[in-house]
């Protein structure tokens, strides 16, 4: 093996581990971690790499690979973290993730992390992986969950009959870290030999079946480790597998060598790079039509008998290697707490309550970190910028698009953005790390199935409330692709982060001033909830009627594991989250907000005769926006803020005051600006022409309208689409229209006056 | 960027030409169907079989005849050529197939599969084809039981026969549901009778079929009975379970039962999916709490909660503790 690459750095000579994050290069090993959903993959992952991979204590939380490195001893490994995964059979996207990887990828070594407290139901999966590799690694993981659970396990005997190493962790706490990183050098390197343990329990007729195909498998490929293995997937019609069969798709590895394992990873997707020599089409062909003709000879329901039979055998090792001491506390304390958290009275009232705190903590707590943020940013950096580029000698169309356009804006993301962020998913994580999650997609399924949809939608329901590109790439926990699409299609109603400052600023000023004083805060509050819960109820009646139109269907099966309740680390989450969201948000504002503010100083700055072109669009568009209660500058806002929604409302204050110039408000045109106070921007959008029945239309536009340029990106990626991509933009566009203009017919026909 | 394939198939359907071709075919396949049952047709049946004036019908047989597809001996004596046979196959064939995917990939509900696979079979091309039999794994049926004709246009033998010819009291499976006429079918269906069903023949009576499915005795019409086929069969330990009725559906909170098998209605990666999950022979499942509008349920199921819908609960089939009641035996 080529240690020479690594042989040079001085870490690599010492036996211990370097934890080289992302840093890939020159790794000799190809390390994957495999396991059923839910068992801390992605924590090992972490605890491997160094890295802050999200973990969640729900199945479905890691739904793409990710990629790490370690180093240990002079070798280097890459590390892969999987989606997690049943059985190696079945195919859901996310799970076609880990099952290609781990079929194509050919890894050295596969670690199957399982749940110690449940090791039967994950044996299940460790005998499918076991069947197709040899060199694996068992990590007991959850060993502290396990012991308080009163259940122990014979880590011996379970080697003993596996065949393969295992190791006890405890991932979260960084127990048995060291012990699995040792084990895995040792396995990659050779000086631990695998013998996995392979399920018999074939019918004779299958055994049959098996050995032709797989002899003349062997013909072709003679290299090929798991010939058994791929048999008994062709018998069982499985067509990916056969596809790889067709387009001679097995990387030869070990002791072919045709390719060394130290070559980048192929992808998944396509042909990999061709063995050296690629056997004749008509030969493959000739094995899958021989498997096909067999496949009715053995009988259709031996994909039955199989499953059962790995079960059985899973069942028959647990029995030998697990001891449970007690009936344990915890199992007990898990279910009374399921009864009242699921109870017929206590439900639903604890669900909606835990939403209010957690936005009214988000609404009130963002306030003041967002001034500060703000008077840094605006206040006293903004003015040095344009001091000292004046000062250099920097012409004004350069000064102007970059400082006053495309500086602001990103000033005001951050500003406005980061800290309900900030406050938001640290709240969420946590209430996801608890296990709540799924408890909220049990109680709502009934809504859901009512609406054609699937239970698991109210799981990318509410991380939508985050944000809605995160809620489109959760929603592949979803198995059927009608519902799949029902679920990213209705994301857009959930209110993000971006939007929730606009809500509140808008509540704040007219909603709050209709009220008197001391309601004021609280019927603000009450509206932007208001407005929340209207885009859970568009998302049930969105669903309902695309389920009865355009994706008709009847509802699929749906499963929902509820996980055990975990007492979420507050530490570690507060500190993972804040830096995530950190990055996010910068990226957001250099990536998006950047280049919107340049476009809006243009547009007010270029002119066409006497006006600027801001000025022309906005009469343009005026009649439109005021029969729906809104008017010009609100539209041509959206519009030029298609890239970031959290932009809308200083792009708003600054049109208007462009369109309206009032002495001694604002700056020069195309200048974002965030006015000193409230009695400010209340005077400014006032003078503007706006009424209360403008806010209120705002806050419903705000709901409805076309998803951000990430979340389209997003839908195209995750539905391959343009038709369902178009349909997400259009209909949510339609829907505001409709319900503002019915809003403000109502409105107008009820006080003439607006 | 490729064109999308659904605008294809709408620009398809829009071409000039297409509805001919949907008729020539429609035309073909009846006539195939009547042969295969030893039956001819003459002009009325094909008129009102593809819904046209009996002179269009006249002029599209004329036409199949000019194309040296079919041949007329006498009026009422019309036979498909070689040539035609071939050409009805291939659309027997994708129809089939189709239905087969729609039932094993999606989640149309089975009244819909023969209407959408029939619009669906004319604008298949041979790729299409190819690609769908061969990601379903070359089936041999439909999910109706009907044979699917191969490639080389042999075609597998239909399995069972008509329920009336059956013994009562004998244990049967279901191996045929013909799907046309509709409301047999419909009647078949809303019954919960569904291909590889066990069922128990009770009586044949003048107007009606009596029989047991699922733990339940259920009377059907001997219209109806004419689109069920069954063939004989010992029954597997999982078919009594199916035959008994009992479901995880039927077990209160806190009871348990062990699975003896899944229903048939349950295809494909949804089949696969609850295997996967434990739900398969020889597991103990107890139905734990349940959410507050009573549905879902989460069962206990080899150490892990996992929350099911009613209508699922309903196709897993247990054996209850005490043994198995056998309350639908009679
Ligand atoms: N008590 C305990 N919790 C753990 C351990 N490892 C992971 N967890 C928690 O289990 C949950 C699932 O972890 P995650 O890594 O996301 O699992 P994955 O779905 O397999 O990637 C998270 O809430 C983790 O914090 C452990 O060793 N002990
Ligand atoms: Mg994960």
């Amino acid at each position: 093996m080529n240690t020479s690459t690594c042989g040079t750095c001085p870490q690599s000579r010492a036996a211990r581990v370097t934890r080289l994050g992302i840093d890939m290069q020159g790794c000799q090993y190809v390390v994957a971690l495999a396991g059923n959903p839910n068992t801390g993959k992605s924590t090992v992952f972490n605890a491997l790499t160094g890295l802050h991979q999200h973990t969640g204590n729900w199945p479905g939380k890691t739904v793409a690979r990710a990629e790490g490195a370690f180093a240990y001893q002079d070798r280097r490994f890459k590390l892969v973290d999987l989606p997690g995964t049943y059985s190696l059979m079945a195919t859901s996207i996310d799970e076609e993730v880990a099952r290609d990887f781990l079929l194509f990828g050919q890894p050295d070594v596969t670690v199957i992390v399982v749940d110690a407290s449940r090791l039967e139901r994950n044996l299940n999966l460790v005998l499918q992986v076991l069947e197709i590799t040899d060199q694996a690694v068992l990590c007991l993981n959850l060993m502290d969950e396990a012991r308080r659970r009163g259940i122990e396990v014979d880590t011996d005997t379970l080697a003993a009959d596996l065949g393969i190493p295992v190791v006890p962790t405890a991932a979260r706490f960084g127990k048995g870290i060291p012990e699995l990183i040792r084990t895995v050098h040792d396995v990659a390197t050779g000086a631990i030999a695998c013998h996995p343990n392979r399920v018999g329990g074939q019918t004779p007729g299958l055994q049959r079946a098996v050995q032709t195909i797989s002899h003349r498998l062997k013909e072709v490929f003679p290299h090929l480790s798991n010939a058994d293995w791929v048999s008994l997937r062709l018998l069982d019609g499985d067509s990916r597998v056969a596809e790889a069969v067709r387009r001679a798709e097995f990387r030869e590895t070990r002791d072919g060598g045709t390719l060394p394992s130290t070559t980048a990873l192929p992808e998944t997707s396509s042909p990999h790079e061709a063995p050296i020599s690629k056997p004749p089409r008509h030969q493959l062909e000739a094995i899958l039509e021989e498997a096909n003709k067999l496949r009715w000879e053995v009988g259709l329901d031996f994909h039955e008998v199989l499953v059962e039979g790995v079960y059985a055998e899973a069942a028959r090792i647990a029995s030998r290697a697990v001891h449970a001491r007690r009936q344990a506390s915890a199992e007990d304390w898990d279910r009374r707490l399921d009864r009242i958290l699921t109870s017929r009275v206590l439900g639903y009232p604890i669900m909606v309550g835990l939403f209010l705190l957690v936005i009214w903590l988000t609404v009130q707590g963002a306030n003041y970190p967002s001034a500060l943020l703000s008077t840094l940013l605006v206040d006293h950096i903004y003015p040095f910028l344009r001091n000292a580029a004046e000062s250099v000698g920097v012409p004004p169309w350069i000064r102007g698009p970059i400082i006053d356009g495309g500086y602001l804006a990103m000033a005001w993301v951050v500003s406005v953005m980061f800290p309900p962020m900030a406050i938001f998913f640290p709240l969420f994580t946590l209430l996801e790390d608890f296990g709540y999650l799924p408890r909220v997609a049990f109680n709502l399924d009934r809504l859901f199935r009512w609406a054609g949809a699937h239970g698991k939608q109210a799981l990318t329901m509410t991380m939508g409330f985050g944000c809605n590109a995160a809620g489109v790439v959760a929603c592949r926990v979803i198995d059927s692709p009608r519902e799949r699409l029902l679920a990213i299609i209705t994301n857009n109603f959930s209110l993000c982060n971006g939007r929730w400052p606009t809500q509140v600023l808008l509540a704040t000023i007219f909603l709050g001033a209709i009220a008197p004083a001391y309601l004021a805060g609280t019927v603000a509050t009450l509206g932007v909830i208001s407005v929340a819960l209207l885009g859970v109820f568009i998302t049930f009646l969105v669903s309902w009627s695309l389920s009865r139109t355009v994706l008709r269907g009847e509802v699929s099966t749906f499963h929902l594991e509820l996980p055990p309740y975990r007492p979420p680390r507050l530490l570690q989450t507060l500190y993972t989250s804040l830096i995530d969201r950190t990055l996010i948000v910068l990226w957001r504002a250099v990536v998006f907000a950047f280049p919107a503010g340049i476009v809006i100083w243009l547009v007010s700055n270029i002119h066409i005769g006497n006006h600027s072109l801001a000025e022309h669009v906005i009469r343009a568009l005026d009649p439109l926006g005021i029969a729906v209660g809104l008017n010009g500058v609100i539209l041509l806002a959206y519009i030029i803020a298609i890239p970031a929604n959290e932009i809308v409302i200083p792009t708003v204050l600054m049109l208007t005051v462009l369109m309206t110039p009032m002495p001694g408000v604002g700056a020069e045109a195309g200048v974002l600006f965030e006015p000193e106070d409230m009695a400010t921007t209340t005077s400014i959008l006032t003078q503007g022409g706006w009424t209360t029945l403008t806010a209120a239309c705002l806050m419903l536009f705000s709901l409805l309208h076309n998803p951000c340029s990430t979340t389209i990106y997003t839908i195209y990626k995750e539905t391959g689409s343009w038709k369902w991509t178009t349909l997400s933009v259009l209909l949510p566009v339609a829907l505001g229209f409709l319900v503002c203009f019915l809003v403000a017919s109502g409105a107008r026909a009820i006080l003439p006056s607006l | 960027m490729a064109i999308p394939s659904w605008w294809k198939r709408w620009w398809g359907f829009l071409r000039p030409g297409i509805r001919e071709r949907v008729l020539f075919e429609d035309a073909l396949k009846l006539l195939h169907d009547r042969q295969s049952e030893g039956l001819s047709a003459n002009i009325e049946d094909f008129a009102s079989s593809l819904g046209v004036s009996r002179q269009k019908a006249e002029r599209i047989i004329r036409r199949l005849e000019q194309m040296g597809l079919l041949v007329r001996s006498t009026p009422d004596g019309i036979q498909a050529t070689e040539e035609g046979r071939r050409v009805a196959l291939r659309i027997v064939r994708i129809h089939r197939l189709w239905e087969r995917y729609l039932a094993e990939e999606t989640g149309l509900p089975a009244h819909d599969w023969h209407r959408r696979a029939h619009e669906l079979e004319h604008l298949t091309t041979d790729e299409d084809l190819e690609f769908l039999e061969r990601n379903l794994g070359f089936p041999q049926y439909d999910p109706h039981g009907d044979p699917i004709p191969s490639a080389e246009g042999s075609v597998p033998p239909l399995r069972g026969d008509r329920i009336e010819r059956a013994q009562p009291g004998e244990t049967l499976i279901v191996s045929h549901l013909e799907d046309e006429p509709q409301a047999s079918y419909a009647e078949l269906l809303s019954h919960g009778l569904a291909v590889g069903i066990p069922i128990r023949l009770n009586r044949v009576g003048e107007h009606e079929v009596r029989l047991e499915s699922q733990g339940q005795t259920v009377e059907i019409t001997r219209q109806a009975a004419e689109n069920l086929w069954v063939r004989r069969a010992e029954l597997r330990p999982d078919q009594r379970a199916m035959l008994d009725g009992r479901t995880l559906a039927s077990l209160r909170i806190g009871e348990w039962g062990v699975v003896r098998g899944i229903s048939p209605r349950v295809r494909g990666l949804q089949r696969t999916r609850l295997l996967d999950l434990g739900f398969v022979p020889g597991s103990r499942i107890t139905p734990e709490f349940c959410s507050p509008s009573g549905y879902p349920i989460a069962f206990r199921v080899r150490g892990t909660l996992i929350a099911l819908r009613r209508d699922q609960a309903g196709l897993i089939f247990v054996e209850p503790p005490d043994g198995g009641s056998h309350a639908a035996r009679t």
